[in-house]
């Protein structure tokens, strides 16, 4: 917010194919943070955000913040049920919506669990709305408080939450991660300065606001006074051109992207000379893959980030070095190196206690990053959220993830633990998919796959179901997209007259596996 | 001007599509050569590069998409356009 003062003319968003000041961003945002704070009964301490790649979306985050408030975004490529969803765990009372996303208001309005008021900076013709849905206050662009230039919020000794994001949960709901102002702070202060990030830098913003990822984009490019570039939807999977169009100095992407480019005969040496940082996390960097890249961006830095939603965004770095680099890779795969400064990792066995150097662990977290417990779910809490032995009260965050730190200290990823799975950087918990499979076919017998798994790398979902195997296919498939996002939908189901079983009397999940080997042959 | 080779390609390549999507018996929804696959959902990325390597196949020319604007590619039409002028820009 000390940008829109400090760089007020300079440019601070491209999107819709303009470009907008930070005078212009900081305006809109301070009338939303106005209209906010006037709401009477005053709100709950989190805003809702219903908006995609506009002016409305990023002044809404700026606004709602401004205001004291956290952001819960809300992305309109979600199933209406999913979004019901999240706005029953999370009970905000406002709703800032864009115009892009007018057209899920009717499905949405009249389930919304308590009264709402909407603010629609970028509407006017509300009426037909505001007949329609008399339980909800709706206020239009010119009916919006007059507000300043965006400032902090003064309130000292507070420490708000800054977004509510959800992720995928092993119950059949989504988990709320709420990140408070401290942890956003020393996550952007870190990265800025360590990229020397100024007022003639262009970010990449690929990330959709659901994904926490975004938030690194938006904040450090502002706190430094860059300029932010919002890539459109048809860009996003083949972003070469766009990179070099706009001269793109600050790229952050996941790893995936690469491969897409790569198969696509796009990545080309010396393809993107004013490209002078590349950020990839989300899911495992390949080292073939991170190597094409820095060939491709010949005067960037290649960076490889890691860290769960509950860490804040990312929480340790391993940079790139083609010298070096390709003969520490673990199974083709790139370190995930160290903590960022002032925030600690641990590598812990069973009992909890620390492994040797070179053993593999489950790895925990701790410091200023990480966030204090999930939302209203003071049992997964209890469970991820932890003291180690001889640590003090110290609270560690158990990522579930399997590393070995070598002996200079450098992680390497391994795994997971549980079954948790990424596809295309989105974290995917599967027994989500299996409540809903559940749900969708009646059958308990049923089990999700990651499927196919390239280089380490899972490309998509396998369902199977077990005991009725004259079911359906299409009613099954539309239940779940009606529930889960996109990258959750399986893309097959496979039924079986009976569900192959281990030893232990659970879904043999390596036969499984077999049967869809033997199907590829 | 569209060529008769280019026509065939499209077809060939709807047809395909249609083929590829419609394997779990579920419908496919309505799409044409003018449909942005990418934004209407009915392929993801992976689903796009299968897409481009029947398109190489057929044509038996690599496809160079570095300086064209993903809006033109990601249509059936565009990207059989692409494939036919390799010699000139899109």
């Amino acid at each position: 917010m000390e940008s829109m003062r400090r760089v007020g003319s300079r440019p601070a968003l491209y999107v819709d194919g303009k470009v907008h000041s930070y005078e212009e961003l900081g305006r809109l945002a301070g009338r939303i943070a106005a209209t906010i704070r006037k709401t009477s009964p005053p709100p709950m301490p989190l805003v809702a955000l219903l908006a995609h790649r506009s002016l409305t979306a990023y002044a809404g985050v700026l606004g709602i913040l401004g205001a004291g408030k956290g952001y819960v975004p809300l992305n309109p490529k979600l199933p209406t049920e999913r979004l019901l969803r999240i706005l029953t765990l999370a009970g905000p009372d406002i709703l800032i919506v864009g115009k892009e996303a007018r057209r899920h208001l009717e499905l949405l309005l009249p389930k919304l669990p308590q009264r709402t008021v909407l603010i629609c900076p970028d509407m006017e013709d509300l009426d037909g709305l505001s007949a329609s849905f008399p339980q909800h206050q709706f206020v239009p662009g010119s009916a919006m408080a007059e507000g300043a230039l965006l400032a902090a919020d003064p309130r000292e000794g507070d420490d708000p939450i800054a977004y509510l994001l959800f992720t995928s949960g092993s119950t059949g709901d989504p988990k709320g991660v709420p990140v408070r102002q401290s942890n956003l702070a020393a996550y952007v202060r870190y990265i800025a300065d360590r990229y020397a990030v100024n007022d003639e830098d262009r970010f990449s913003q690929m990330f959709e606001m659901s994904f926490d990822l975004s938030v690194h984009d938006m904040f450090v490019c502002w706190e430094g006074g860059a300029c932010l570039y919002a890539m459109p939807d048809h860009t996003v999977m083949a972003p070469a051109k766009f990179i070099r169009d706009h001269a793109i100095t600050m790229w952050f992407s996941v790893p995936s992207v690469i491969g897409v480019m790569e198969k696509l005969g796009m990545l080309k040496p010396g393809l993107f000379p004013t490209l002078r940082a590349s950020l990839f996390c989300g899911e495992p960097l390949l080292g073939r893959h991170a190597q094409v890249w820095q060939e491709a961006a010949p005067n960037s830095l290649v960076e490889n980030l890691y860290g769960p939603t509950e860490t804040t965004i990312a929480i340790t770095h391993y940079r790139w070095n083609s010298e070096i680099s390709p003969d520490i890779c673990k199974s083709g795969i790139t370190p995930i190196g160290r903590a960022f400064t002032g925030q600690k990792t641990c590598v812990i066995d069973s009992t909890f206690h620390s492994v040797a150097a070179g053993d593999s662990g489950e790895l925990c977290l701790s410091g200023s990053q990480v966030t204090q417990g999930y939302w209203n779910n003071p049992e997964q809490t209890k469970k991820q959220f932890v003291t180690l032995p001889g640590a003090g009260d110290e609270l560690w965050y158990r990522t579930g993830d399997l590393v070995m730190e070598d002996r200079d200290g450098c992680l390497q990823y391994l795994g997971r633990i549980d079954h948790q799975v990424k596809i295309r950087g989105h974290r995917v918990e599967l027994p989500e998919v299996e409540f809903t499979l559940r749900e969708a076919s009646g059958s308990q017998q049923v089990a999700a796959l990651a499927w196919p798994v390239k280089e380490g790398l899972a490309e998509g979902i396998v369902a199977f179901i077990a005991g009725d195997a004259a079911q359906e296919v299409g009613p099954i498939l539309q239940h779940c997209r009606r529930v889960l996002p996109d990258y959750m939908v399986p893309s097959r189901i496979r039924f079986l007259e009976h569900m192959p079983l281990n030893v232990h009397g659970k879904t043999d999940r390596m036969k499984l596996r077999e049967l869809l080997k033997e199907e590829q042959q | 001007m569209r060529t008769a080779q280019e026509t065939a390609l499209a077809k060939h390549i709807t047809e395909w599509v249609k083929r590829g999507r419609s394997t779990n018996g579920v419908d496919v929804p309505d799409f044409s050569e003018d449909t942005d696959l990418i934004a209407a959902g009915i392929l993801d990325s992976r689903g796009f590069i299968e897409m481009m390597l029947e398109v190489e196949q057929q044509t038996g020319n690599r496809i160079d998409l570095n300086d064209i604007d993903p809006s033109e590619f990601t249509t059936i039409k565009g990207l059989c356009r692409c494939a036919m002028s390799q010699a000139s820009p899109c």
